[in-house]
């Protein structure tokens, strides 16, 4: 009776030092899930900011503006075209 | 001092001490006794509300994206510069501050007017000094660090192509609710639902522990298109241009691809640009998306229909012969005109050269019932049901039998009214077999409605219609310089419905049909409203918009361009020429 009182205040404190070591392996993964989260926040605003920028650039408008203007480009008409026909 | 009495206040001090230290236990015991068994409750939610809060999570808008996977509605998380004027007031002040020049920088305000903010409210613990923020610059003013100024994450929508798809795309308001197009059409879809986690917060107000998840964040889905971003920036290119040269009051184009029904583009001026945010312009006038709201009578744009209508009762063929002559005729006490006499036509002719007096003595033959019913199945009257809001279906030709006068005005295109959407799917009708395809925004397979005419008559008015193009119809300028193409050109004296009457000298300039003409791969409708140059007819004004974009797009959908016999040579001959220097 009394070695059974002991074994049971033994594991009693056991379990108060596995609670508080569980405990702060939360705390810790918590804070790590959280940095995660912050991090996938970060890279989602920085993807759209680059999807943004990257249609801007590739607007037809302004693509069109800046290979006729800067480039010089023209369409080509219908003189300049080579209809190849596949056998 | 005795043993006696020593003794006697040993007992006394002894008794004292126990006493002293029971009635503190009372004490403590009770006080505990009054906080769990009679306070309890109190307490308990007091603690709660410091401590145990539920947080909601931000859930992404979708995006919206054309059929190709571009972007053309994106969310993306801004900053907004927050002061909380207790806190700087407890600190001593905006003058016992530094950095409010630097701050002043990034947000393109002046130091004095974000005093005035400030001060404005001693007392309040939230002031806005600059909403929407691009991050970087955000993060420069969360490093300027000064006590009081803080960020709050927000989210805004940006439309990459503006107003090249404003009524298409829509709006939204300041919190992301979708109030025009597909935003609002596609809201609850796109929205998605935010998160709520029941967390524990520290003193400070961190976040030290989720508790438990009430509701999983869910991010709005994405919203794919039919409409092509290329093609739909081509027509409002040429669209814009058309209505600065003619001085038009407004125009609108749709563009379908002729074996689903799917919408390419459809663009309308004038516009709206989501991206400005303008409030009073998001609602005026320009905020209407005309394609599908503005309703008019379609005029000779009707007549392949009623010949259509003609062939397939049996009672004409192509080549049967109508007297035109004198190029007027009267029915039922109100003249129908030419624009001049062209003698005796074959039914062909009437529709090449647009002839009222021909197509009208034509419509007279044929039965009052079923050719008014007829239109009905070519779908107008009834909306496109497309999930745009806003639609106006326009009215059906009424129920038969029809009077004369009303049979022949119906022909080509009076007492009938339709959007533009609604005329470019009643083209389909020719475009295709015979059978009505009806309109997708998004993409899909081709959904047919019932069949119209059989598919030897669809091929015979087609071919017509291409003469109306390539021979010397009045649909010339609509010629591509690379495919060919079929099509009618339609010029409507404006109905004024305010003053109920029609208009001395307004028009629409209308035109719809298809390319290439053998085997349709575009169907496009243009309607031009009011154009006030020395050209107003719809084969002179809105013709030639139908030739640019259609050439382009069916160039951009790498559909073979026509084999041209002498090509080959005049190309040899230009690079032998150009080698020879």
């Amino acid at each position: 009776m009394r070695s059974a009182i002991a074994v049971l205040a033994v594991l009693v404190v056991l379990s108060g030092f596995a609670n508080i070591l569980v405990r702060h392996q939360h705390r810790l993964m918590f804070n790590a899930l959280q940095t995660q989260q912050q991090q996938r926040d970060r890279l989602n605003t920085e993807w759209q900011q680059l999807l943004l920028e990257q249609s801007t650039w590739s607007f037809q408008h302004f693509v069109e503006s800046k290979a006729r203007d800067k480039l010089d480009m023209v369409f080509p008409q219908s003189i300049d075209r080579l209809v190849v026909e596949q056998r | 001092m005795s043993a006696r009495t020593g003794s006697l206040m040993h007992r006394f001090r002894h008794h004292l001490v126990l006493w002293l230290l029971l009635a503190g236990f009372g004490l403590l015991a009770a006080r505990a006794a009054q906080l769990q068994l009679l306070e309890h409750e109190f307490l308990q939610s007091k603690g709660d509300v410091n401590y145990l809060t539920v947080q909601t999570s931000h859930a992404n808008r979708g995006m919206i994206l054309d059929r190709n996977g571009e972007p053309l509605a994106v969310s993306s998380a801004v900053d907004s510069v927050v002061a909380d004027p207790k806190a700087i007031f407890r600190d001593g002040g905006f003058d016992a501050q530094t950095g409010w020049d630097e701050l002043a920088a990034l947000i393109d305000e002046s130091r004095e007017s974000i005093r005035e903010r400030i001060e404005r409210n001693p007392d309040s613990e939230f002031a806005w000094l600059k909403r929407h923020l691009d991050p970087e610059r955000a993060r420069q003013v969360a490093e300027l660090g000064i006590a009081g100024i803080t960020l709050r994450r927000e989210y805004k929508r940006f439309y990459p192509g503006g107003p090249v798809f404003g009524h298409v795309v829509g709006f939204t308001d300041t919190d992301q609710n979708g109030l025009g197009g597909v935003e609002k059409a596609f809201d609850e879809q796109l929205s998605g639902t935010p998160g709520r986690t029941r967390v524990l917060r520290d003193g400070r107000g961190r976040v030290i522990e989720h508790v438990e998840q009430l509701a999983p964040v869910v991010d709005g889905e994405d919203v794919r298109l039919s409409i092509d971003a290329r093609l739909q920036y081509l027509a409002f290119r040429h669209l814009k241009a058309a209505v600065k040269k003619h001085r038009a009051d407004a125009a609108s184009v749709v563009l379908l691809d002729a074996r689903t029904g799917e919408i390419l583009a459809m663009v309308n001026e004038p516009t709206i640009n989501p991206n400005t945010r303008d409030r009073e312009k998001l609602t005026s006038s320009s905020a209407r998306n005309r394609a599908l709201q503005s309703i008019f009578e379609p005029g000779s744009t009707i007549k392949p229909f009623t010949v259509a209508a003609a062939l397939a009762s049996g009672r004409f063929g192509p080549d049967s012969r109508i007297e035109t002559s004198p190029g007027v005729i009267t029915v039922g006490g109100y003249p129908i005109r030419d624009f001049k006499d062209y003698g005796l036509m074959t039914v062909s002719r009437i529709l090449i050269k647009s002839s009222n007096v021909g197509i009208a003595k034509v419509a007279m033959e044929l039965d009052p019932t079923t050719f008014p019913a007829h239109f009905r199945d070519l779908g107008f009257g009834r909306a496109t049901g497309i999930p745009l809001p806003g639609e106006e279906s326009g009215r059906p030709p009424g129920a038969g039998p029809l009077r004369q006068r009303d049979q022949a005005s119906l022909a080509y295109g009076y007492g009938l009214s339709t959007n533009l959407l609604q005329l470019a799917r009643a083209y389909t009708v020719l475009a295709g077999d015979g059978r009505l395809l009806e309109m997708r925004l998004t993409p899909g397979p081709a959904e047919y409605g019932g069949r119209v005419y059989p598919p030897e008559v669809v091929s015979q008015v087609r071919s017509m219609l291409a003469r109306v193009i390539s021979g010397d119809g009045t649909g010339t300028s609509a010629r591509l310089a690379d495919y060919t193409a079929a099509g009618k050109t339609g010029t409507v004296i404006k109905y004024l419905v305010e003053e109920g009457r029609y208009a001395d000298d307004q028009y629409l300039s209308v035109f719809a049909g298809f390319a290439p003409a053998e085997n349709p791969r575009l169907i496009m409708a243009g309607v031009l409203d009011n154009p006030r140059g020395e050209a107003y007819y719809g084969g002179q004004v809105s013709a030639p918009v139908f030739s640019r974009v259609m050439n382009s797009a069916l160039h951009l959908l790498n559909v073979p361009s026509r084999p041209d016999a002498d090509k080959p040579d005049l190309l040899q001959a230009r690079l032998d020429g150009e080698s020879d220097t």
